[in-house]
């Protein structure tokens, strides 16, 4: 039985192109959050992560299953970070140290990447107002801030992040409800 | 059961509050198994990462790699352009064009994604040429500072990005200069007063060395935008072909490139607009244009954002619904090239975009081609634009 994930990898080794656009959709931008984290420059961690992407497209490596592929696509962003980091490192302390604790990235650390990863995706995918209320309400700003900036009243402020929560719930199921909602509310 | 491809799966069941008897017992071990696991399920629970890190997540474009990826695999395009991806960088910054109409029906097979580049276009050679009328002509190369004489006993300073003129020469015989830029051309030019003016591509600006008159009157053919110095004494005129624009201080856009017509866009302060015939003078307010019909020499005026008109001195090009003849008439005139158009129901398909004034044009006709399906040719300085 083939699921869609599966599906999925299947056409990333046919090399489809199709599949590699939706590789693009569904992890471009959270792997390059994850490199950020390493290499602490956006420029670097884009290029970081399309180079990845690419090798995907060039190599013969044919991938078994979905959770193979996802661990391959970390570890491949990691190693990259870690080279760079190791051309840095000589001028740079902090390279030095981050490279003193990279490591290969294990199955746990992926299976939490991925869940940031989804819930990452699912706020971007809120409906637009919902959405900027949420992304000001993630900078820090109170319901009446909010509600100054978007020009609107503190009740409607309040009914889209419950809009918000609602989509956000029935979209990922309740790990990232949990997540958020104790400070969402 | 290799349990640890799961844990995620059995977290979520876990938050959930759907997760079984059995998911329970594997989530239990794996929680047992170290203190590590056990410091990942607390963190999980008071999340801190997630709201640090999604303003790079928003703000990290995708679909703006997946076109550098396309171009650097060569995906969609079945002949190999002359060039190496990385001067093809540039195109990709190109935003996705927003497609209007019928494209959108299109299916993605009847989008033919292919653009043979006969022959490469070379940046313009071409100068800018001052002329001193009842003088000489000069063409100004692209060089370091210096003074160059303007007629009589006139000097003015040229630099990298144009030239200006000092206030300092106040004489009763004033000369006046011409500069005209080429096709795929543009040049930048402070005025006596200090009134700056920028000159986009197949534009001619006559103008005096020094303003003595009542007025300060310019005339423009083309377009230029203009930071005109404030002088309440003495007004600022510029009379582009039928319509005369007087100014007390402003910035405004006016081009008389279009057939139809000539657009006036104010974009701060306050201009007085008229046409030739008319003895009325229409007061602009800024973010508005003034479109003057050319058959009907009639005005009129609308709100704009004014951005569209004046961004190409930036070297941005923003468009908004326009159709893709008028599109490619202004690209014809950046980069000195003549539009062929295979059908006329080209002409009529209608874009938004944001694009930048590269050095090249097949990174613009590339990205048109990648988010349109729309087929240019180019053979020596002509387009060939087809579906």
């Amino acid at each position: 039985m083939e699921n869609l994930d599966s599906i999925f990898v299947r056409r990333i080794n046919e090399k489809q192109e199709e599949a590699f656009h939706e590789l693009f959709k569904r992890f471009f931008n959270y792997l390059v959050v994850y490199a950020m984290r390493r290499v602490q420059r956006r420029d670097v961690a884009e290029d970081v992560v399309q180079e990845v992407f690419v090798n995907v497209w060039e190599m013969n490596k044919e991938f078994n299953s979905y959770v193979g592929f996802r661990a391959f696509l970390y570890s491949a962003v990691n190693n990259r970070c870690l080279d760079y980091l190791k051309h840095l490192a000589v001028e740079n302390h902090y390279a030095e140290v981050f490279i003193k604790k990279g490591k290969e990235c294990d199955e746990l650390e992926i299976a939490e990447e991925e869940m940031y990863r989804e819930l990452h995706l699912a706020v971007s995918e809120l409906p637009e107002r919902s959405r900027a209320v949420f992304e000001l309400h993630l900078k820090g700003k109170k319901n009446e801030e909010i509600a100054q900036l978007l020009d609107l009243s503190i009740l409607t402020v309040k009914s889209y992040k419950k809009n918000a929560m609602q989509y956000l719930r029935k979209r990922l199921g309740g790990v990232y409800f949990l997540l958020l909602v104790s400070k969402f509310f | 059961m290799n349990y640890k491809d799961e844990i995620g799966h059995l977290l979520r069941e876990y938050f959930l509050g759907t997760i079984t008897e059995e998911e329970q017992y594997f989530l239990d071990c794996w929680l047992e198994e170290s203190e590590e696991h056990r410091l990942l399920f607390e963190r999980l629970r008071k999340d801190t990462r997630f709201a640090e890190e999604y303003g790079v997540f928003r703000e990290t474009d995708a679909e703006r790699a997946w076109e550098t990826f396309c171009v650097k695999n060569r995906i969609g395009r079945k002949r190999r352009v002359l060039f190496t991806w990385r001067e093809y960088v540039a195109a990709v910054i190109v935003l996705p064009l927003v497609i209007a109409g019928a494209w959108l029906l299109l299916s993605p097979k009847e989008m033919k994604k292919e653009m043979p580049v006969v022959q490469r276009l070379e940046p313009m050679g071409r100068g800018v040429i001052l002329e001193v009328v009842g003088g000489e002509s000069m063409v100004l190369a692209k060089e370091q500072e210096k003074m160059i004489k303007v007629g009589n006993g006139v000097a003015v300073l040229q630099n990298a990005r144009g030239l200006i003129y000092s206030d300092t020469v106040q004489r009763q015989k004033v000369d006046t200069n011409v500069l005209r830029i080429p096709r795929g051309g543009e040049f930048t030019l402070q005025l006596a007063d200090g009134t700056k003016v920028y000159l986009n591509s197949a534009t001619e600006l006559r103008y005096p060395v020094a303003f003595v008159g009542q007025d300060r009157r310019v005339y423009l053919r083309g377009e230029a935008y203009f930071e005109v110095a404030k002088d309440a004494e003495h007004p600022f005129i510029v009379i582009a072909d039928d319509v005369q624009v007087k100014v007390y201080g402003t910035s405004f856009n006016v081009n008389t490139h279009s057939h139809d017509g000539i657009r006036t866009v104010l974009v701060e302060g306050k201009v007085g607009i008229k046409g030739r015939v008319s003895d009325e003078e229409y007061m602009m307010k800024p973010n508005e244009m003034a479109f003057y019909n050319r058959a009907s020499c009639e005005m009129e005026v609308k709100e704009v954002n004014p951005d569209l008109y004046t961004l190409w001195r930036k070297g941005v090009l923003v468009f908004e619904r326009e159709s893709l003849e008028n599109i490619m008439n202004t690209l014809s005139l950046w980069y000195d090239m003549e539009i062929f158009f295979q059908s006329e129901s080209v002409k009529s398909l209608h874009f938004s975009g944001h694009m930048k004034r590269y050095e090249q044009i097949e990174d613009i006709l590339h990205a048109i081609t990648d988010a349109t399906g729309v087929v240019f040719t180019i053979n020596g300085r002509t387009v060939c634009v087809s579906r």
